[in-house]
């Protein structure tokens, strides 16, 4: 009862969860009036691919980072509620690793394998030291929920993933930046778009900037709901065992008492 | 009884489980046996792929006639159609050593724990070392291992597969340090799946991965080195090995201990 009265948005949606709505509706209509194509491009339309897929990679990264740090918080404190976070967390890194991957291959085929003139199959996979270190990212990833499913001792589980995890939180950056970097790769994909002033026009800043934002909002909303979720059905699990506990207790006691 | 450390100090205690680890590998040679086997049934596998008289790959028409080739040029040692001393070569025959010492070493390096705790003698490891001497001791071993195994591996694949290596120091190099980044970012992966109840299976999934970029630079390294073309491979190599030893060094002691 306490917890109800609690919660300040019971029934309803925080604020910044409808201000996403106009957000990413005005990072849709800018995308294709305001930011326009860009002819230098190898199809000019999509040039929009920044909007979408730079987002994408950053937050993972991001979210990375953060199943990185609740699970060294796991590891000093032990509380297994950061296991659950670090999981999540984790889960919408990947779902958005992902992400960047099918965006960044679609783009791979349009601007640098000859786009809808290509076969079908082809173009979207080039080696790039950029697609490369995405796929490792992603296999560490799905390494650490391959881990996660083969342990059953919760808290060994919890320990084993958090130290996976912090291997994983520290590779991702060395892998996304780093490497790729190195002289002794060639990438095809473009450096300092971000960084530099001269990356980007005023427009594709702004909207650039405007989805990244819309982005992080979305995935926020829904790591918070998973987390959320998790607990309840953690609750709800404990709550059916101590109540199994009560039943079979009862089972033996049954019969002393009736003799 | 008390329960005393052998030694007192670290390397005095790491030199400790380093020789433990020796005697009982040569009592019954478990690691080396499996790790040796493996990457001798690799080697004889791959070997095929170098060697073309079979009916099979003449007939698809790779080569017209083998006999006649050899006899119109006596050096003409073919793999599939790809002559000697061609760059293509160099790289494919990189790509197969370094498959070979990846999957013995994935098959032997995570004995060295896995026996721990099948012998139950993990517990009173845990009681008379400190946890970092623990590691650096595996460590060692692991290291020990992987040089055991190239030091026999790499003869036979030099008279099996028949590479040309002009940079002879070079290519040394790659192969000491690849095996060391190996056993090195690999010895916190072997020790998580002994601690994960022995599941083997998890090894491959989890060390994969890691160990990507260390095959990326060893094998661009070893390809670039028996070309004797430049190519700094070396310098990143031994800086991520040295990154990932130091990282799991700082993580192990969560591994290991029960808390």
């Amino acid at each position: 009862m306490n917890s109800q009265t609690k919660k300040p948005n019971a029934g309803g949606v925080a604020l910044w969860k409808w201000l996403l709505l106009p957000l990413m509706g005005s990072v849709a209509v800018l995308s294709y009036t305001w930011a326009g194509a860009l002819p230098e491009f190898q199809s000019p339309e999509t040039a929009r691919i920044i909007f979408w897929h730079v987002p994408h990679a950053i937050l993972s990264m991001i979210w990375f980072f953060t199943a990185g740090f609740f699970s060294l918080r796991l590891l000093k404190n032990g509380d297994l509620k950061d296991d659950t976070r670090a999981e999540k967390a984790a889960e919408v890194g990947l779902v958005l690793t992902v992400l960047a991957t099918i965006t960044g291959a679609v783009f791979s085929k349009m601007q640098w394998a000859g786009g809808l003139n290509s076969p079908w199959y082809e173009g979207y996979w080039q080696w790039d030291p950029k697609q490369t270190a995405i796929l490792i990212v992603i296999l560490i990833f799905f390494a650490y929920f391959g881990l996660r499913s083969s342990v059953d001792e919760a808290h060994r589980r919890a320990r084993l993933c958090a130290v996976y995890a912090v291997i994983g939180a520290v590779l991702v950056p060395v892998l996304y930046y780093t490497l790729p970097h190195l002289p002794i790769f060639s990438s095809v994909h473009p450096t300092k778009v971000i960084s530099t002033r001269e990356g980007m026009s005023p427009e594709y800043r702004t909207v650039f900037w405007m989805s990244t934002l819309g982005f992080l909002g979305f995935s926020l909303w829904s790591y918070q709901m998973q987390v959320r979720f998790a607990f309840v059905a953690e609750r709800i699990l404990a709550r059916r065992e101590n109540a199994g506990a009560e039943v079979r207790v009862e089972a033996v006691r049954r019969p002393v008492t009736e003799s | 009884m008390s329960v005393k450390p052998a030694r007192e100090n670290w390397w005095g205690e790491t030199w400790a489980v380093f020789l433990k680890d020796v005697r009982s590998e040569m009592r019954t040679p478990s690691a080396v046996a499996t790790i040796l086997l493996f990457g001798l049934v690799t080697l004889v596998t791959v070997s095929f792929l170098v060697r073309v008289e079979g009916q099979g790959l003449t007939e698809l028409g790779l080569i017209e006639n083998y006999v006649e080739v050899l006899q119109a040029d006596p050096n003409a040692r073919i793999l599939g159609t790809v002559p000697e001393g061609t760059p293509t070569r160099h790289a494919v025959l990189a790509g197969l050593l370094w498959i070979i010492l990846f999957f013995s070493a994935m098959a032997g390096l995570p004995r060295t724990f896995l026996k721990e705790e099948e012998m139950r003698t993990a517990p009173a490891l845990r009681l008379t070392a400190l946890p970092s001497a623990v590691f650096a001791g595996k460590l060692l071993f692991n290291v020990g291992l992987m040089l055991t195994v190239v030091s026999v591996i790499f003869p036979l694949y030099l008279f099996m597969l028949h590479p040309w290596i002009k940079n002879w120091p070079l290519f040394v190099g790659y192969l000491v340090a690849g095996s060391l980044g190996m056993a090195g970012s690999t010895t916190i992966v072997g020790a998580m799946v002994a601690r994960a109840g022995g599941r083997t299976y998890l090894m491959l999934p989890l060390a994969f991965p890691i160990l990507l970029p260390i095959l990326v630079f060893a094998i661009n390294g070893t390809a670039a080195a028996s070309r004797g073309i430049p190519g700094n491979y070396l310098i990143p190599l031994v800086s991520y090995v040295v990154a990932m030893v130091t990282l799991s060094a700082l993580l192990f002691d969560y591994v290991w201990s029960d808390r």
